[in-house]
């Protein structure tokens, strides 16, 4: 069998509460399990490698193939608990030590910020 | 050169509008489309471009719903002229097939819960012919209930699949009126791959299209356009002529 080819989605959350590492992980399984079904969902194969609650951002591995499958998911959340939630992809890297060191770079970082001033207003 | 993306956005107050095109340009997008009603007034673009850093264009959108026919050919007729980018959303076959073939229109778009309908082959046929571009607005997809969701779906994806087998070009935009609505370009052409099902990420869709149409468009509402193919000779004075 051949070795699965993977990459790390680089994914920011924006909300009036801060997300928890748990709910990050669930509202994009839920997300996806709602579009693709459970098939679709084995096929993705995420998981998600890190996340930094302070900066409200995770890296989500998953299966070269399935990245579009990630990002289309990503467009339908708009809410989480009833409250509006903001989620968006930032980066996409075939290794886990790179897309960590975008979640802390520079830029990013800021761009972030002024997206939660705009979309949240604080 | 770095890819540049597309995006159109229907403000619903000049307050909000900062906000929307400052989250656009974060976002990843380098122009937007400015959706402005025949009866409301341009916004001025110079002073909001140089703010924002974005390439602003004002765009006619007319509703078939709300006007009759006989004062949509009006508004063609006064206004053509003065926005880069004329688009009727069609809400029956009449006017769809009418607008297919009027060639002061750019864009044809349809309500996304009757595409299916609407867009027929015979229409795809016209478009092709008089060099229209079909536009779907990902926004009314992916902020619309879920029970209102998995029709639409069935309605894009047949409209897509239609426009795919009769090449006439797509316009994928979120179409959005509030900045939470937005979403990077990335996320929007990887919601088409999915409903085009194809391998490939339309990319084309949200970049190279939209920038065809316009580069087309401002040659024909320059002061030298005559007709297609026809222009004004420019005038030359030599020092000896004076």
């Amino acid at each position: 069998m051949k070795k699965e080819r993977v990459r790390y989605l680089t994914v920011r959350f924006i909300g009036q509460k801060d997300i928890s590492e748990k709910d990050a992980w669930f509202i994009l399984a839920t997300e996806i399990k709602r579009l693709f079904g459970v098939t679709g969902a084995a096929k993705v194969g995420l998981y998600l490698s890190y996340f930094d609650p302070q900066n409200q951002g995770g890296v989500f591995r998953m299966s070269h193939q399935s990245v579009h499958l990630i990002r289309a998911s990503i467009c339908f959340v708009h809410s989480h608990h009833s409250q509006p939630l903001y989620v968006y992809s930032e980066y996409l890297t075939g290794s886990l030590k790179k897309a960590k060191e975008y979640l802390y770079n520079k830029n990013y970082h800021d761009r972030y910020y002024v997206l939660k001033k705009n979309l949240v207003g604080s | 050169m770095p890819r540049k993306f597309v995006d159109y956005i229907t403000p619903d107050t000049n307050s909000n509008l900062h906000a929307i095109l400052e989250v656009s340009n974060l976002l990843g997008f380098s122009q937007i489309w400015l959706g402005r009603e025949w009866n409301t007034k341009p916004v001025d673009l110079n002073t909001l471009s140089s703010t924002h850093s974005l390439d602003l264009i004002n765009r006619l959108d007319i509703d078939s719903s709300k006007i009759p026919k006989e004062k949509i050919v009006q508004i063609l007729r006064r206004e053509r002229r003065n926005f880069p980018i004329i688009s009727v959303k069609c809400f029956d076959a009449e006017i769809a097939g009418w607008a297919a073939q009027d060639n002061r229109i750019d864009i044809l778009s349809f309500p996304p819960h009757q595409i299916g309908k609407l867009f027929t082959r015979s229409i795809a046929k016209l478009m092709i012919k008089f060099v229209k571009y079909l536009e779907i607005s990902l926004s009314e997809l992916y902020l619309s209930p879920e029970r209102v969701q998995i029709p639409t779906f069935r309605h894009i994806q047949q409209a897509l699949e239609i426009a795919q087998l009769k090449s006439v070009p797509v316009i994928i935009n979120s179409g959005a009126s509030i900045q939470s609505s937005l979403r990077p370009p990335w996320e929007l052409a990887s919601l088409s791959q999915i409903l085009l099902s194809t391998k490939e990420t339309p990319l084309e869709s949200i970049s190279t299209i939209p920038t065809q149409l316009l580069s087309r468009n401002q040659v024909k509402i320059s002061n030298d356009y005559i007709a297609p193919g026809i222009f004004k000779e420019p005038e030359i004075y030599t020092q000896e002529e004076e």
